[in-house]
């Protein structure tokens, strides 16, 4: 338990180092985003209840992944059974994703309190694409899952780049630059009788009764399954220590 | 027996079509500083990571403490292995690293650690990739001596050192382990310089032990033999000789045996010079690819 406990401070004491880094550089670049609104005078900007969720999703996904091997390596060099390690980073990344809702939740905060005086149009994004009354639960369970749903898969590929190298990546990368070429005209070209997306849209929880809550569990299921995967990866993984690791 | 602490039993790891240890048995005791010798290959990083959990045996046993060591927390509790290749986070800064590794070894010393930190002179302020490759290996030795765990494996702890630098690694080991007595184990190529703290040395090649005994027994096990030729061939044709070579007119033998006083005072009143091999020669004739010298 002690080991355990550990490994937990480790993972995330590291993980909020970077975070507040990262909040700290959003909201400079927030602040100057608003101070160029004011030299321009423009009366008619609008700005977004979710404009903190894209950066922070594609932050945490790079970060969890990069941060995999160096950390499943020191935490295997200090006598570390595998499954404490991969139990110690399930904890971890979920309380990093509590943690990632509490720093989107207050940036929003910051950035609310400094437009709302100068009457900008604000638009909720999730309450456009859900078509209904939001609450609190509903925005934290779908902030939450969501956080949880990248962390889980982003800790899946750092396990597959950790077990087959370099080459994991490349072939991922390049899956996932070909999926943006052919993906979207899938999604057209059939129009609303299209499976693919049909399925988006179920994933996604769009054109759904408390379609907020199906997204959830549909986030909430990913996280899972990516983590047992990971789990199985993981605890079977020899040590590879690469020159600059 | 009671001293035992570490046990393998016919140990095997095969990578691909490589047998990099096979059938490797070997008892360890308690508070001895064990050499792990052999050439490069030999197997010796494959043992240490197998001990460790860091990779898995084909088939075997290892039993730490009595128990079955293989993904044990209460075994691997009890390890502290410093390896030769870098497993450190690169921008995790030394005095970070020290204080995380301080909280995985109950027997962690930090006055120690910056007691050694100040001695070996390693700058705390300094990130892991900023280091040299000889200060790499002094953080390495730091925590791996501050963490006073029951077992210390060094894996190549001298590389990128000075001699001076080394010299007070000797040192230290030796002045901790007297005051800590616990076993320690040193995988290294520099063995010349190393025998002396070494209270047992393991031979390995090709993937199996050839040797473990004491270094005193070790030294004693082989002896060079000279003289001229005739009285060689004559004299040593019913000793064990593993290696010969001609210096001149002067025929040089390697006896693999141990040498009692009878046999001493026989060769010398032969006129053949009887001297000891440095255990780095001894070395190079255990593991001769061309040899099959073996110590029981």
């Amino acid at each position: 338990m002690n080991r355990l406990s550990n490994c937990i401070k480790f993972e995330t004491k590291k993980a909020t180092k970077s975070t507040l880094i990262f909040m700290l550089f959003l909201l400079v670049f927030y602040t100057l985003s608003i101070v160029l609104t004011l030299v321009e005078h423009s009366n008619n900007a609008t700005y977004s209840s979710m404009g903190f969720f894209m950066p922070f999703s594609i932050f945490l996904f790079i970060n969890v992944s990069i941060s995999y091997t160096p950390h499943y390596n020191f935490l295997l060099m200090l006598g570390n059974s595998r499954k404490t390690i991969m139990f110690s980073q399930f904890i971890s990344y979920f309380i990093i994703a509590v943690g990632s809702v509490i720093a989107v939740a207050l940036l929003e905060l910051i950035s609310q309190a400094m437009f709302k005086p100068m009457h900008f149009n604000y638009v909720n994004l999730l309450n456009i694409v859900y078509r209904t009354n939001l609450t609190f639960v509903s925005t934290v369970s779908w902030y939450l899952t969501l956080f949880m749903a990248i962390c889980f898969f982003s800790l899946f590929l750092g396990a597959m780049r950790y077990k087959f190298g370099k080459i994991f990546s490349r072939i991922f990368w390049a899956a996932f630059a070909l999926s943006w070429i052919f993906i979207p005209p899938l999604l057209m070209v059939s129009g609303n009788k299209s499976n693919l997306l049909n399925f988006v849209k179920y994933f996604f929880g769009v054109d759904y009764n408390n379609g907020i809550y199906v997204a959830s569990a549909n986030f909430l299921i990913v996280a899972i399954i990516f983590g047992i995967i990971t789990y199985l990866i993981g605890i079977k993984q020899e040590m590879i220590v690469s020159e600059k690791n | 027996m009671n001293d035992m602490i570490l046990e393998t039993a016919n140990l095997t790891k095969t990578y691909k079509n490589v047998t990099a240890l096979n059938d490797f048995s070997i008892t360890l005791e308690k508070n001895k500083i064990y050499g792990l010798l052999g050439r490069n290959g030999a197997g010796k990083t494959t043992l240490l990571n197998l001990l460790t959990s860091r990779i898995f045996a084909h088939s075997g046993d290892i039993n730490i403490f009595g128990e079955n060591a293989v993904e044990s927390e209460a075994a691997l509790s009890k390890i502290c292995y410093m390896p030769e290749k870098n497993m450190f986070i690169p921008k995790m800064k030394v005095k970070e690293i020290i204080a995380t590794s301080s909280e995985f070894y109950e027997n962690f010393d930090m006055n120690y650690a910056d007691k050694l930190c100040d001695k070996f002179k390693l700058s705390k302020g300094k990130k892991y990739h900023e280091l040299s490759r000889g200060y790499e290996s002094i953080l390495r030795i730091v925590i791996g001596l501050a963490s006073h765990s029951p077992i210390t494996i060094f894996d190549e702890p001298v590389l990128g050192l000075d001699a001076a630098v080394r010299d007070m690694f000797y040192k230290e080991l030796l002045e901790d382990f007297i005051e800590h007595p616990r076993t320690i184990i040193i995988s290294t190529h520099l063995i010349e310089e190393s025998a002396n703290i070494f209270s047992d040395i393991i031979i390995i090649k090709d993937g199996k032990l050839i040797s473990l005994t004491s270094t005193e027994e070790l030294r004693e096990s082989m002896f060079y033999c000279s003289g001229r030729e005739d009285i060689i061939d004559r004299v040593l044709s019913d000793m064990n000789v593993i290696h010969t070579e001609m210096v001149g007119s002067v025929k040089v033998c390697v006896v693999h045996q141990k040498l009692e006083a009878s046999e001493l005072k026989r060769l010398q009143d032969e006129n053949l010079d009887v001297s000891p091999i440095p255990i780095q020669k001894l070395f190079i004739y255990f593991t001769d690819n061309d040899k099959e010298a073996t110590h029981e």
